[in-house]
């Protein structure tokens, strides 16, 4: 068992998404990374930042941020400038709903429209990416996963 | 659903409609349609078996407005769960899909009040994603 938002958990999520084939169908034009964003609940006290690298249909790396780095979202049809942790979209919810999520007890989907998670970034294309974030949390499940208590 | 819950959905909701309105306008074939299209819609999210929450739409001089709560004054009244919202409006469900296909609440997918077919017929053409 690995403890959700560490960076073990991070680098088998990379392995996970990255033996996805029906992942790496559903994104394959996919371009555009993403942070994952766990807000404190429960057992964790402070905000946790993932960043995810994903690049048609393959997860080009997966970091936890450390507290002084920081990430920038880019506006819609702003072009990477090559720093690190330029994304598109930040999928930001608390503990308890990433733990319902990754438990399968919550589709990704639902949690976003049901305002228990929150999506920030250009929803046109990610509407059009549902069946791929799908698969992304697919992946994720198959990691044996400890949360805070 | 809590206060907190709601307003995220709405804002969620709103991205949603303003991002789709604005990536038809990168066509100039939906200039003409998005430009003449006028209405005032409520929308119904129905979000819990017992919970709606509201949102309108309006749609006049090419400007499109989506706000909370309902209007008095209506052209027509949708309600849906969102979620079957948002695939209508990825294009994954159809019109016909979304009127004849029950949702998880037992209910048809899309429900709808008002006389204004015509609107009710030009939505898709206003709410769907151009494919890509």
């Amino acid at each position: 068992m690995v403890k959700f938002g560490s960076q073990e958990w991070a680098e088998l999520f990379e392995n996970a998404v990255n033996a996805n084939e029906a992942y790496a169908k559903a994104a394959d034009w996919w371009e555009g990374d993403f942070i994952f964003q766990i807000d404190p609940h429960g057992g964790l006290d402070k905000q946790i930042r993932v960043w995810v690298g994903l690049h048609h249909g393959k997860c080009t790396g997966c970091q936890v941020l450390k507290d002084d780095e920081d990430f920038h979202l880019l506006k819609k049809g702003e072009k990477p400038s090559g720093k690190p942790f330029e994304v598109e979209y930040i999928y930001a919810s608390r503990l308890d709903v990433w733990e319902k999520i990754l438990k399968k007890e919550l589709d990704p989907i639902r949690a976003l429209l049901s305002g228990q998670a929150k999506v920030t970034g250009d929803m046109p294309k990610i509407l059009r990416a549902t069946e791929a974030a799908k698969e992304l949390v697919a992946s994720a499940t198959t990691i044996e996963t400890e949360f805070f208590d | 659903m809590d206060d907190t819950q709601r307003e995220t959905l709405f804002l969620t909701i709103k991205a949603v409609i303003d991002g789709i309105i604005a990536d038809k306008r990168e066509n100039p074939k939906n200039t003409k349609r998005l430009d003449s299209f006028e209405g005032r819609i409520n929308i119904g999210l129905h979000v819990e078996e017992d919970e709606i929450v509201w949102i309108n739409l309006i749609a006049k001089d090419g400007e499109y407005t989506v706000s909370r709560d309902t209007l008095e004054e209506r052209d027509l009244e949708l309600i849906a769960d969102p979620e079957d919202l948002m695939f209508f409006c990825n294009g994954q469900y159809s019109v016909m899909h979304m009127m004849m296909k029950k949702n998880r609440f037992g209910k048809r997918k899309l429900r709808f009040k008002g006389k204004a077919y015509g609107k009710l017929l030009a939505l898709p053409k206003i709410l769907v994603l151009d494919k890509k």
